[in-house]
């Protein structure tokens, strides 16, 4: 006969406050580990949206956030800010810029660290992996003030490497950094170049997280080095591809602030200006305050969304990320 | 242990006790924001003598402070209310912070506390400093010998292939073609390009003077009408010059974005449009002699015009000099009152001989017959010309600093130009001015180089854009409502 267990209610039918006093009272060294965390992001990331408001007020500095008038006290419309900024002409050609420039990075930079990363662990001779992976990361930590720097060492129109020999070829110098056609082109691969070998580090990791059992199994029933890849690395990397697709689908209305803001120039500005440049400029640069928080909310409530939509999406194949 | 901790709790508390009244007695400190500070600028206050005797003579500390990345650094710490005591800044920006209500209201002061300032400034304009009738900047002083914009040419080169000086636009053609193909340097390489500028669009400035317009949106008066260089009806010939420039590869390819300044002090062009103040001082000519020892250089302030206008290269804008001085309007009366004395010093004699020039008897004495002149030490004080804060008596400070430069100088400051009137003009409110510069800006580029084609038609098409897009229009009409209230069109 089995012993009379004593009456314990089961966890889920506690009613919530006890339930979580309990978590807390079991497991308070991980809260308590949490405190930073969340403080964090309540002052940087939650405290700062108190802000917000002026989006749809007419901000003045002296009266403060809270003291400017409501836009319909002015007798204006609500979204008086958001109207303006669409009747812009500029508004049209950023917007296309910034999803142009970001589709194109995340579509050029998804697979390369892949292949990379794939090299690398495949290369036998680990002491020249190791120091081609850590010349990879090198770029990574260089401002783009430097990156534009190199850049225009090599690229440059008169003095550039890549033009010089043109020249010594006898064929048209190119305005690689001076030029709308090419900006884009030159933003994107720099881009690329400079995350290259930081990216492929996730990979790598999750290629050493795969049973090593696998291949072995793999090696006896004949497979070969492509093969093993195939069927073994490639479905095993699928989950960690979703995951950083889901995060850089996130940053796709962002195309990188800092390397268009040190690459900008007059004669590229129709083809790279994208919106964060813009809100820089006009908003603090032009204390236009209230205009570019709009645009900046606007641009943030579309990036929440495209979130929530490629995991809902990701949902299907088993890999999202919540 | 905890004897320990007390006592050194009370050892603190003393000690900033101590520091406390020590700050009692410093001087007064004024903080003055500016974009850019002088050559060879003093990293330690100690070493600043122009500090140390303003600091003796006015018991004020002037603090020249440098903002990096300046108006959106000001701006943010306008919003942050730590407003700098004083910034210097352009009149655009100073409307926009007076709207802030970050800057004090000057007008009470201007005949009293202000008034050998006012003095001082003689007949500069200052409207461009009035906001709703109130005074929201001091200027500095305009004084119509502030041009300093020249064409310098390599005059070796134009020997070394028998050529003449250009006056014409077609001459400057002519002279850049064969500077670019010619091998003027007689090296034997196709390594020079005939034009560049120190900044952007000046070097279509050039081009765009001969046909009585320039490459921004300025406003003119012409017939007694207010309009705008962008309609001016040279605009098309003008651009079709500027890229046939380009198509022939004469121009610098790199100089709408860098300043070709250091291309022509290497040698490698051979035209530079430019502030005569890099290129003519003892300093640059230096540099140009220690990269080619036989250089001879020249220049010409402007071309025979296209159009029956005027002869005129570049802009002038009307009496007043774009960089004025806001005063944060949080500051305190002590500080106003040191501010007040400051200034006073600065356009007193003293002063400013002081700024201009460094200190009596070390940088600078008189000579037997009363001239100022500059002594060995002078190139000491070369750090100094932040300090002018309210700028200068201009031919007088060029004669006794820079005589090397004097036919230079002398040129630019009697050059014809054309008068553009942007800095009376405010465009309404509705209005986004500088994205329909950039947009202008572009457009402008884009026709040059032959991204857009360059018709009569396509150019008006341009024109309508403005107008649908950009409330052209609207802007025009403040214009002409805004100079005819200041009595300059009927």
């Amino acid at each position: 006969m089995a012993q009379v267990q004593p009456y314990r209610p089961q966890y889920k039918q506690l009613p919530l406050t006890r339930r979580f006093w309990r978590a807390i009272r079991q497991y308070w060294p991980l809260y308590v580990m949490l405190i930073p965390g969340m403080l964090f992001f309540l002052v940087y990331k939650y405290a700062p949206m108190y802000g917000i408001q002026i989006a749809f007020k007419n901000y003045s500095l002296k009266k403060g956030i809270s003291g400017s008038p409501w836009l319909t006290e002015t007798g204006k419309p609500l979204l008086y800010w958001f109207q303006r900024f669409f009747k812009t002409p500029q508004s049209r050609q950023i917007i296309s810029n910034t999803l142009v420039l970001s589709l194109s990075k995340l579509l050029v930079g998804m697979l390369p660290p892949l292949i990379f990363a794939l090299a690398i662990s495949e290369c036998s001779f680990k002491r020249y992996s190791r120091v081609i992976q850590t010349v990879s990361y090198l770029p990574h930590f260089l401002s783009w003030v430097i990156i534009y720097g190199i850049c225009a060492t090599m690229l440059g129109e008169t003095s550039g490497v890549i033009n010089n020999l043109f020249k010594k070829l006898g064929w048209n110098t190119v305005p690689f950094l001076n030029s709308s056609k090419y900006i884009r082109g030159v933003l994107v691969g720099s881009s690329l170049w400079q995350s290259i070998g930081w990216s492929s580090i996730v990979y790598l990791a999750a290629i050493a997280g795969i049973d090593t059992s696998m291949y072995e199994a793999a090696t006896i029933d004949g497979c070969g080095r492509f093969r093993q890849i195939w069927y073994i690395t490639l479905p095993n990397l699928g989950r960690i591809f979703v995951v950083l697709l889901i995060t850089k689908v996130g940053n796709i209305l962002d195309g990188g602030f800092n390397q268009v803001y040190v690459f900008m120039n007059d004669r590229v500005r129709a083809s790279a200006e994208i919106i964060d440049t813009w809100v820089y400029t006009q908003g603090l640069g032009k204390a236009q305050y209230s205009l570019t928080t709009a645009v900046g909310l606007m641009k943030s409530v579309l990036s929440c969304g495209l979130v929530l939509g490629t995991n809902a999406l990701a949902r299907k194949w088993d890999s999202s990320l919540w | 242990m905890k004897k320990l901790i007390s006592l050194l709790l009370v050892a603190m508390m003393a000690l900033s006790l101590c520091m406390v009244s020590a700050s009692a007695d410093e001087p007064v400190e004024i903080e003055i924001a500016v974009s850019s500070l002088g050559n060879g600028w003093p990293a330690d206050l100690k070493d600043d003598f122009i500090y140390q005797k303003i600091l003796e003579d006015t018991g004020v500390s002037m603090k020249l402070v440098l903002v990096d990345d300046f108006y959106t650094a000001v701006n943010a710490r306008i919003t942050g209310g730590n407003t700098p005591d004083m910034i210097k800044t352009d009149v655009d920006h100073m409307i926009t912070w007076v709207r802030m209500e970050a800057l004090k209201d000057m007008t009470p002061y201007l005949d009293n506390e202000l008034a050998n300032y006012k003095s001082w400034l003689g007949s500069t304009e200052m409207t461009a400093c009035y906001v709703d009738g109130k005074l929201y900047a001091l200027p500095q002083i305009y004084d119509g010998s502030k041009h300093q914009y020249c064409v310098t040419i390599r005059q070796d080169w134009l020997d070394a292939l028998g050529l003449q000086m250009p006056t014409t636009v077609q001459e400057l053609y002519d002279v850049a073609y064969a500077f670019t193909y010619n091998d003027p340097d007689k090296n034997g390489l196709n390594d020079t390009v005939g034009l560049t500028a120190t900044k952007g669009m000046y070097v279509f400035d050039t081009i765009m003077g001969s046909f009585d317009t320039v490459l921004s949106n300025q406003i003119i008066i012409r017939d007694g009408k207010v309009t705008n260089t962008l309609l001016q009806p040279g605009m098309v010939d003008g651009l079709k010059w500027c890229k046939k420039f380009v198509d022939d590869k004469l121009i610098d390819p790199d100089c709408v974005t860098t300043s070709g300044a250091d291309k022509f002090k290497a040698g490698t062009v051979g035209m530079l449009s430019s502030s005569w103040t890099g290129i003519w001082k003892a300093y640059g000519q230096e540099q140009i002699h220690n990269v080619n020892p036989n250089a001879v250089t020249n220049f010409f302030t402007t071309l025979k015009s296209e159009v029956g206008a005027p002869d005129a290269m570049f802009t002038d804008d009307l009496n007043t000099t774009n960089t004025v001085y806001g005063i944060s309007a949080d500051i305190s009366d002590e500080k106003l009152n040191a501010m007040f004395k400051l200034i006073d010093y600065l356009v007193s004699d003293d002063g400013s001989k002081l700024v201009f020039y460094g200190l009596k008897d070390v940088h600078w004495k008189y000579d037997d017959n009363g001239n100022i002149v500059m002594t060995d030490r002078a190139k000491e004080a070369n750090y100094i010309s932040t300090y002018q804060l309210f700028s200068r008596k201009e031919a007088e400070y060029l004669n006794v600093k820079f005589p090397e430069a004097k036919k230079v100088f002398d040129a630019t400051m009697s050059a014809n130009r054309i008068q553009v009137y942007n800095s009376l003009v405010r465009e309404p409110e509705e209005m986004f001015l500088s994205d329909m510069e950039s947009y202008a800006k572009q457009e402008l580029l884009n026709f040059i180089y032959g991204d857009r084609e360059l018709t009569q038609e396509e150019y008006d098409k341009f024109i309508q854009e403005l107008r649908d897009l950009y409330d052209f229009d609207a802007y025009m009409e403040a214009a002409t409502e805004q100079l005819t209230a200041y009595g300059l069109v009927k």
